[in-house]
Parts: C-alpha cells; sequence; structure tokens
C-alpha cells in the first residue's frame, strides 16, 4: 500500500515495487484514508509520506501501529525532517526513504524488512 | 640414663641380630650369658677369619647384615682391624664395636680411618658394654630415620623428574655455564627456537637474539645475575627460520655447595600471542592516533570516555575531553542539529532493537563546522552504553572550494569599485584625510579626539560604505576599532591615544592592494585623474572582460555581478533631469517667456535603464510646448494673478512597475474650443466627429502627426513634430501619456512607463551576494540533477536580468524563515517529459491527461531540487519552512515577479530539450 499526496510518488514508488516483483494493493492520497483501508486490506508493508494533507504521515502510522502491531511502515521523506523520522521510528516505523527515491534505496530497505520479519 | 630410654632402647636392641668375635673362650661365654635374653640373637666367633665367615653366612642366610659386630683387636689369624676394614667394605654402613685392650693410639687413628668411632676398652665392663651398644643402637635408629627420609626424598625426587620429563617440552628452560654457553636446554627450548638441542650446546643464547633487542638489555641481564641476583624480564627471540617469539624470563644464578656461582639457570614462558595482542592493540592506537579521523566514544549521559583517538583534541582544539559533553562539543552552536542529535542518542540508549537502532544512527547530522574546520561525522552503536563517533576533518577538501570562493569575493569587490568608481574616490580621499588626522605623525597609535561620538559616527558610516564596497579588510578593522572605542569610553572618558592592533590604515591599504594587484597599479592614479564618468564606464567594460576571462565556474558567478554592472549604467532620474533644469529657463529667455528653473520633485532617486535615455531626450518637446503654448505672456500672467515667472515641475513616482512622470506647467491651459477649431480647420476632425468625443479624446490630439495650434511655424515649437514624437517615443517603450487640462490654471502630461524598479546600486549589491548564492545553490541542484538524474546535457546556464516568460509549466514553492522567499520554477513541457523516467513513469505517446501528469511531476521536481538545495543555504533559510509546491499559471507568477515589493533573480538554464527558468522571489 502506498500513502503519499504526490502523484508522481505514489506512481514511481508503484512502478519500482512492481519491478521489484511486489504488487500495490492500494495508493491512499492521505493518511485518513490509509488508516480506513489498512484494516480491510491489511498489506505487507505501508510506504507512508509524512507531509500529507487531511491526516500526517506520523498520525497516520500511529493509527496504522494500534491496530496492528506487527504492520510493517516505511516512511518517504525528504531532508529536514530528520527529527520526524526519528519519531517515527519510534512510534513502529521499520525504516524509511530519503527522496529522491531510486530503485537501489527501495531494494535496500525491503531487503531489511525482510530480515527483520524472520 | 632414664629407664624410659632404657626401656625403649631394649626393645629395639632385642630385634639385634649380633656377632661376637673373641679369641678368648672365656669372655664370650660370659658376654652370651649376659646378653642372650637382650638381643634377638647372637653369633660368636673366635677370630677374625671366622667372623668374616659368619658374617658373610648370615648375609646369604638372612638377607640382612648383622645389626652390630662387636670384635676385639687382638686375635689370631685375623685381627679386628683387618675385620673391620673388610667389612666395612662389605657394608659401609656396618657398626662395629670395638673392644680393645690397649689404648693405643695408631690403633685408635686406624679405627677413626676405616669410621668406627666406637669401641671400650678391656677388662670388659658389662655396663660399659651395655652403653656403648646403646649408643650404637641409638646411631642406628638415627640412621633408619635418615635412610627412611632419604628414601622419601629419593621418590619424591622421581616423581619430580618425571613430572618434569612431562614438563620439559612445555618448559623453556636453559642452563648455562659461567661464560653462558648453554650447558642444558629443556624439550621446550628446542621446540619454540627450531635450533636442535646439539645446535644449542656449547653456544650463547645470542643464537636466538633478536637484532629489536638493544644490547644494553643483555648488559643489565648479566650485571644483575652475575651480582647473585635473579633478572627478570621480556625478551624479543628470533627462532632459526628468522621469525619472531616473545619470551617472559626468569634469570638466576646456580651455585655449588659452597654458594660460589657455578653457571646460570633461565626458566621462559612463551608470550608471543600476548605480545602480539599488545602490539596489535598498541598499532592499532598508533593507527587511531595517525589517522586523519578522530575516534572516540560516548555513553548515555553524552560523556566522553577515556580513550579517545588524538586527532579529537585537534579537532575540537582542547587538551583534554574525557567526561565532556559530546553534544555541547559537536553542536553546541547549532540549535537544529544539537536537538537532533540529542533526541538521537536517547531514543538509541531506550531500545534494544538494533533496526530501530540502525534507522536513528543514519538519521543523526553527519556534518558540522567547528571554527574554520568542516568536520564529517559518522556514528557506530558498540555497546547498550556506548556510541562511537568518527570524525572526518573535510576542511582540505573544501579549502579549495573557498579558494575559488574568496577569489570571487575579491573579484565581488573589484565589480563594486569599478562599479562605485567615483563613489570610491571620494571615500577614499575622505578616509585617507580621517586616517591622517587619526595617526597623526605616529605610525602606530591613533590619536582620538576628546569628544568621540562625531569620530563613531564617522567610522560607521564609512564602515557601512566599505561593506557596500565588499572591501574584504576594512569593514572588519573599523569594527573592531568602533568597538574598543565603545569599550574604553566606559572605563575612562578621555582617552588620548590607542595603541590600536586594530589597525584600520594596515587594513585599508590591505584593500587597496587588491585593488592593485587585480587592475594594476596605475587604475585608482588614472581614475583619480579622470573624472568623467563614460570614460570610466569604458574602462570598466575593458576592465570586466578582463575578469570574465576565468573558469566557467566563475564566469558562472560573474554572471551575476554583470547585471549588477548594467545596472550601474541606470542613472537616477535627478541625474537626467538635472540637465534639463537650467534649459527651460534657456527656452523662456528664447521665447520671451521668463521661467523659473525646471522643478524636479518625488522619487528622483529611481534609477533608469538606458533603454529610456532616448526617451528622455524628448522631454524637451514637452517642455517646449509648455513654454510655447501654456505659459500665457506676462501681461495676461499679471491680470490672472500669477507669478510674472512661469514654472514647470517634474514629478516621478514608481508604483507597482510603473514609473509616473507628471509634468505640468502653470500656464493657461488649452482652451477646449480653440483645439476644436483648429482640429476643423487643419481638416483633421470635422465638427460633428468633434461632438461625439470626449474631452480627453479631444485632447489627445496634440499629439496628432504635424498638428499644431500654432498658425506660424518658429523655430522652437517646430511643425508639429514634437508632441507626435512624444507620443511615438513613449509608444516604443510601452509607456502611455495623456494630457490632463486645467484650464486657465495650467496643463499637465502624465506619463507612464512600465519599468521594474531598480533600487540604488548599494542596496541591490546587499540583496544579490546573499539571493545569488542561494540561487547558485539550486542552480547547481538543477544542474545535477539534469545531469546526473536525466541524463541530459546543460547546454548554457546563466543569469539574467528580467525574462519574458513562455507558455510552461510554473510551479512556485514558498520557504518562510522570517524572510519570504519563493521559488519559481518553469519548465518546458518537452524537458518534462525527460523527466519522467527519473520517477519511473511512463508516458504513451497520447496521454490524455499530459499536462496533469507533467504538472505533478514538475512539482515532484521542485520538491526534490529545493530539498536538496535546502541543506545547502546560508543559515536563516535553512531552517524555513518549505511550502508545498504548488503549480501556478503564468498571470500569478508575473504578478510576483513584478510586484513592487520583490526582489527577482533569474537565471535559465538551455538544454537539448528545452529551457528551466528559476526566478528566486524575496518578498519584503
Amino acid at each position: 500500500m502506498i500513502v503519499d499526496d504526490s502523484m508522481v510518488v505514489r506512481k514511481s514508488l508503484k512502478k519500482l515495487l512492481e519491478e521489484l516483483g511486489h504488487e500495490v494493493v492500494h495508493e491512499s492520497e492521505d493518511g485518513r484514508d490509509a488508516v480506513q483501508r489498512y484494516s480491510k486490506i491489511k498489506p505487507d508493508l505501508v510506504t507512508m509520506d509524512i507531509t500529507m494533507p487531511v491526516l500526517n504521515g506520523i498520525l497516520a502510522l500511529k493509527e496504522i501501529m494500534l491496530q496492528d502491531k506487527e504492520a510493517k511502515i516505511i516512511m518517504v521523506t525528504s531532508h529536514g525532517e530528520e527529527e520526524l523520522v526519528m519519531d517515527a521510528v519510534s512510534f513502529g516505523a521499520i525504516g524509511y526513504i530519503l527522496k529522491p527515491i531510486t530503485k537501489e534505496k527501495i531494494e535496500k530497505v525491503l531487503t531489511k524488512t525482510v530480515t527483520i520479519n524472520k | 640414663m632414664d629407664p624410659e630410654k632404657i626401656k625403649k632402647l631394649r626393645e629395639i636392641v632385642s630385634e639385634y641380630d649380633v656377632l661376637f668375635i673373641e679369641d678368648n673362650k672365656e669372655t664370650v661365654d660370659q658376654l652370651l650369658i649376659t646378653f642372650d635374653r637382650l638381643f634377638k640373637h647372637i653369633d660368636s666367633a673366635y677370630d677374625g677369619k671366622e667372623g668374616l665367615i659368619k658374617y658373610q653366612e648370615f648375609k646369604e642366610n638372612n638377607g640382612k647384615f648383622y645389626d652390630i659386630v662387636v670384635t676385639d683387636i687382638r686375635m689370631p689369624n685375623m685381627d679386628g682391624i683387618e675385620l673391620s676394614t673388610r667389612l666395612k667394605k662389605i657394608n659401609p654402613s656396618q657398626h662395629i664395636l670395638v673392644i680393645s685392650a690397649h689404648n693405643e693410639s695408631n690403633i685408635l687413628q686406624k679405627l677413626i680411618n676405616i669410621g668406627i668411632n666406637t669401641y671400650i676398652h678391656k677388662p670388659l665392663d658389662f655396663n660399659e658394654l651395655f652403653n656403648s651398644i646403646c649408643k650404637i643402637s641409638e646411631q642406628i635408629e638415627q640412621e633408619n630415620r635418615t635412610n627412611l627420609e632419604l628414601n622419601d626424598t629419593q621418590k619424591l625426587n622421581d616423581e619430580l623428574n618425571a613430572l618434569m620429563n612431562g614438563y620439559d617440552a612445555l618448559v623453556i628452560a636453559s642452563r648455562t655455564d659461567l661464560d653462558g654457553k648453554i650447558t642444558y636446554v629443556s624439550d621446550g627450548f628446542v621446540n619454540i627456537c627450531g635450533y636442535s638441542r646439539e645446535e644449542l650446546i656449547g653456544k650463547t643464547h645470542k643464537m636466538i637474539r633478536h637484532q629489536d633487542m638493544p644490547e644494553s638489555s643483555y648488559e643489565e641481564i648479566w650485571r644483575t645475575i652475575k651480582a647473585g641476583k635473579v633478572w627478570h624480564g621480556k625478551i624479543k627471540n628470533k627462532k632459526k627460520d628468522g621469525s619472531i617469539y616473545w619470551v617472559k624470563a626468569a634469570i638466576a644464578p646456580y651455585y655449588d655447595h659452597q654458594q660460589k656461582i657455578i653457571g646460570y639457570n633461565s626458566i621462559r614462558e612463551d608470550i608471543t600471542s600476548q605480545v602480539e595482542a599488545g602490539e596489535l592493540h598498541h598499532k592499532v592506537n598508533i593507527l587511531l592516533n595517525n589517522s586523519n579521523e578522530g575516534y572516540l566514544l560516548f555513553n548515555k549521559e553524552l560523556k566522553i570516555s577515556e580513550g579517545y583517538s588524538k586527532k579529537c583534541l585537534e579537532i575540537f582544539e582542547k587538551d583534554d575531553i574525557k567526561d565532556q559533553n559530546i553534544a555541547d562539543l559537536l553542536f553546541g552552536k547549532v540549535e537544529d542539529d544539537y536537538k537532533l542529535f540529542r533526541k538521537g542518542v536517547e531514543l538509541i540508549f531506550k531500545t534494544q532493537n538494533e533496526n530501530k537502532i540502525d534507522n536513528f544512527l543514519s538519521l543523526l547530522p553527519t556534518q558540522v563546522t567547528l571554527k574554520t574546520k568542516h568536520i564529517f561525522i559518522s556514528y557506530k552503536y558498540i555497546t547498550d552504553d556506548s556510541i562511537m563517533v568518527i570524525l572526518s576533518d573535510i576542511s582540505e577538501n573544501i579549502k579549495l572550494k573557498s579558494e575559488i570562493e574568496k577569489q570571487q569575493i575579491e573579484q565581488k569587490m573589484i565589480v563594486q569599485i569599478i562599479a562605485n568608481i567615483n563613489d570610491f574616490l571620494e571615500l577614499d580621499e575622505n578616509y585617507i584625510k580621517l586616517i591622517r588626522t587619526l595617526y597623526k605623525n605616529t605610525e602606530n597609535s591613533i590619536h582620538l579626539p576628546d569628544d568621540t561620538s562625531d569620530l563613531l559616527r564617522e567610522l560607521h558610516t564609512f564602515k557601512g560604505l566599505f561593506y557596500q564596497m565588499n572591501m574584504l579588510f576594512s569593514p572588519h578593522a573599523i569594527h573592531e576599532l568602533e568597538t574598543k572605542i565603545a569599550k574604553m569610553q566606559q572605563v575612562e572618558k578621555h582617552i588620548a591615544s590607542l595603541e590600536s592592533r586594530c589597525d584600520i590604515k594596515f587594513s585599508y591599504y590591505k584593500d587597496l592592494e587588491i585593488i592593485d594587484r587585480v587592475l594594476g597599479k596605475e587604475y585608482l592614479k588614472e581614475q583619480k585623474n579622470t573624472i568623467s564618468k563614460s570614460k570610466s564606464l569604458v574602462n570598466l567594460k575593458y576592465k570586466i572582460k578582463n575578469i570574465i576571462k576565468q573558469p566557467e565556474n566563475i564566469n558562472f558567478k560573474l554572471q551575476g555581478i554583470i547585471s549588477q554592472i548594467d545596472e550601474m549604467s541606470y542613472e537616477s532620474l535627478y541625474e537626467i533631469f538635472d540637465k534639463h533644469i537650467s534649459m527651460v529657463v534657456t527656452l523662456g529667455e528664447d521665447l520671451n517667456k521668463p521661467m523659473k528653473p525646471l522643478k524636479i520633485t518625488g522619487e528622483t532617486d529611481i534609477k533608469v535603464p538606458p533603454s529610456l535615455k532616448p526617451f528622455f531626450r524628448n522631454m524637451v518637446h514637452i517642455y517646449k510646448n509648455c513654454v510655447d503654448h501654456g505659459i500665457e505672456d506676462s501681461d495676461i500672467r499679471l491680470k490672472r494673478g500669477k507669478e510674472l515667472k512661469g514654472e514647470i515641475v517634474c514629478k516621478f513616482k514608481h508604483e507597482q512597475g510603473f514609473l509616473f512622470i507628471d509634468i505640468s506647467d502653470d500656464g493657461g491651459g488649452i482652451d477646449l474650443e480653440f483645439l476644436k477649431s483648429k482640429l476643423i480647420s487643419h481638416s483633421v476632425l470635422t465638427a460633428e466627429e468633434l461632438d461625439e468625443l470626449s474631452e480627453t479624446k479631444i485632447l489627445s490630439y496634440v499629439f496628432y502627426d504635424n498638428f499644431t495650434t500654432r498658425d506660424d511655424i518658429d523655430d522652437i515649437s517646430g511643425r508639429g513634430i514634437g508632441m507626435s514624437s512624444i507620443k511615438k517615443s513613449i509608444e516604443r517603450i510601452n509607456g502611455t501619456i495623456k494630457v490632463i487640462n486645467r484650464p486657465g490654471e495650467g496643463l499637465t502630461f502624465s506619463m507612464k512607463i512600465p519599468m521594474k524598479k531598480v533600487h540604488n546600486v548599494y542596496e541591490s549589491s546587499f540583496f544579490y551576494n546573499e539571493t545569488i548564492s542561494i540561487m547558485e545553490t539550486v542552480v547547481e541542484k538543477i544542474k545535477q540533477f539534469l545531469i546526473n538524474d536525466v541524463k541530459i546535457d546543460v547546454i548554457d546556464s546563466k543569469f539574467v536580468n528580467s525574462l519574458k516568460l513562455e507558455d510552461k509549466i510554473n510551479v512556485m514553492v514558498n520557504i518562510d524563515s522570517g524572510v519570504k522567499l519563493s521559488f519559481a520554477l518553469s519548465f518546458h513541457k518537452n524537458l518534462l517529459k525527460k523527466f519522467a523516467r527519473v520517477f519511473f513513469i511512463d508516458i504513451t505517446e497520447n496521454e490524455p491527461e499530459l499536462d496533469k501528469i507533467l504538472e505533478e511531476i514538475a512539482k515532484e521536481t521542485v520538491n526534490t531540487i529545493i530539498g536538496l538545495s535546502l541543506q545547502d543555504f546560508p543559515n536563516t533559510y535553512k531552517e524555513g519552512m518549505l511550502s508545498i509546491p504548488k503549480v501556478c499559471d503564468m498571470e500569478y507568477l508575473q504578478s510576483n515577479i513584478h510586484d513592487e515589493e520583490s526582489r527577482v533573480v533569474s537565471n535559465i538554464i538551455t538544454t537539448g530539450s528545452g529551457n528551466l527558468i528559476s526566478n528566486l522571489i524575496l518578498k519584503g
């Protein structure tokens, strides 16, 4: 599941995740939608933008973690958001990708996710 | 003798077997009777020969010797001496009691030589005999005990030997003689050194000596052991194959029974692995200490542990950093990073989760500037109570960059000075005057006036002006002097002189040196002689051309400065209209209408570009018109109660991107009816047509080609060409002109000319310095993005003064950090299509929502680029809040760029796929 208010980011993440053999089951434009849909879809992984309208990434993450302690959420962030990412990680995000997004970065964070799964 | 002892002895001797040898049969019988019950068994013999036979028989039959042999000396066949000698040969420990008739000293001597020390005299006293036997038995008992002990010691020795044999392989032991020649080596010794026992014996330990061991240490060993002491220490040895082994050795002298040193023993322990580990540790330390990186550990309390590498001290410029707070040391001056660091570290120590720790570590700040040093920081989690910090000084890498920057700063100063050469020369003159006053005739000290307030004001002004000139040294030196004076005033009211370290004279000469170096020594001199601005402008262009012959990157920076130089050729309205002031008076004289000088009011300091100059030259037509047609003849003016001398007023105003110029006279205005009649008589319009026109419209006919209200044509008001040329020239610069008629009171020509306000040069240079540096960062990131990510070549990149906006996708983003900055990036659509790849988006041939996708791409591009640039911005902007990028239309962008209160820096990047225009808009 991809959560990002930017269409371009959603598209590029989708494309890259699919190239890496994953299926994108849902795209949310804001945190509220993400929280509502998470419980129904139960995706294996969520990519979460931090600055979003309606409900920001941190709050969305918190709500999802409340629903599902095992949720695997990766933050998508830019420079200057380090403190927010720290918050996200302490609330349970398993990793983060610093924009600009590249295939290598996604692969790296996904590999980490798999090892944590074990 | 005490009865207890006798009792005990009786018990002992009752176990004895005894042989009596006596030639006197009577004595034998007596003895046998007396001692029969005392001993276990008594044998007797009558001479030495028989005694010897019996002695040997007894041994053969009983497996033991007689415990005691009692013998007479004088006997036939074999005497007692001979017998005793034989018996002692057979059994050296045989106890023999000798009975002698004579106290013959020669016999006694013989007995002692044989080893017999017990004898009794004849005639036999049985008591004495018994006592002697008791003594012997005591001796025997003593011997038996000793023998037993000896047996035990032997056993112990054997065990020990066995053990030692086993250990021999492990123990590295050797023995040498007094000369150090090896007499014994253990198997362990042989094994470790690789030489065979045969090779070692007879040699000295030099064989295994390593060249690293100093001669002095061997001297010390010899000194110690020769003095009879034990030497302890570590020795580096060399094996037969040349490899190294370390031993911990104890070397001790060993003695003979007379306590004389007869050689040396040594026992060693192989400590090679320990030494190697130690050496490794030592080497690691050397490595760490000599590395260009600082290593340190800190704990939960952020305290630095002992054992940091030396480089840390250099980086922090401290003598000791143990127990100091790492956050204070690193980020004490950078609030945001300090906060981030503390938060991160706290979170790291709070969790055990490796993944979280990894994440937190990677989010900690990685760069910091400590004084002049640029430090790159990396972190490593060691234990749940310590984090390792690796500090790399990357100043050197940045130094090259700053060398170039220094050059650029110098160039900025030069450009600024050339651009304002006249101002500078004036400043130079005044400043040198001030310096002379301050220093009087002394070289080193400044003489202050009683009242320093004027001086402080003056210095402050110079500081500001020099700063605006981008001068490198003087502003700082003046600042220091100001501070010093201010400080001293607090202490003492009157200070006559000041030993000045903050040498403003020296600093100023340093600044002048730069000018001399770059522009040549004659430049300032020449300039002083050449006051003409136009001439210096020619000169300037020449100099600038020279400066621009520089590497590309500097050139790039200079683009911004050049636009500044363009501004420099701007003139203020005052400068332009100044020339017109007396012109009006002259015009009046020529037309016989006395005129006051032209009055110039309003925002006269507005700078106008050279492009407007031809238009301003046409102003003369307006003045002529005013004087000729507007200003009444003197008699009429008097009649109307006006001043005799007519007046023309120029009023300037800049508003919303337009320059407004009103030129008014205090004449009679236009008689509308008269104008109408003229228009009809000149067949411009018919009466009917005139009726349908508004007053304004009719008035605008004064600009009509070849139209003049005059019937006669004179030299001054021409042939009606004047006003129409005004109209044409104002249209050429997209301006408008209208006539406002105040019948009887005057006429106003109101002009509106589009023009971006140009601030005075000093102000704009401030603006440029900062904004250009910000813009450069952004442009650099865009270029990197284009080249590295999009993989298209950048053909050209230049800073421009103003831009014609084309049909593009425009995205705006705001950074609010107190100062409001906006970036507007305009992308050519073709270029954006190329960007799609970067975001892994495919655009199909007939994409129905192409524009929408391109807009999204543009937004994300701006996000990426500004996001990346932000970290390299000056601190004030770095911490700013970045807004969400928004797509905006042309009008909105235009209104922002042309906003009166905004200042704009523009850059255009040309690529093979279209342009990318960046505008940096600084608001307020």
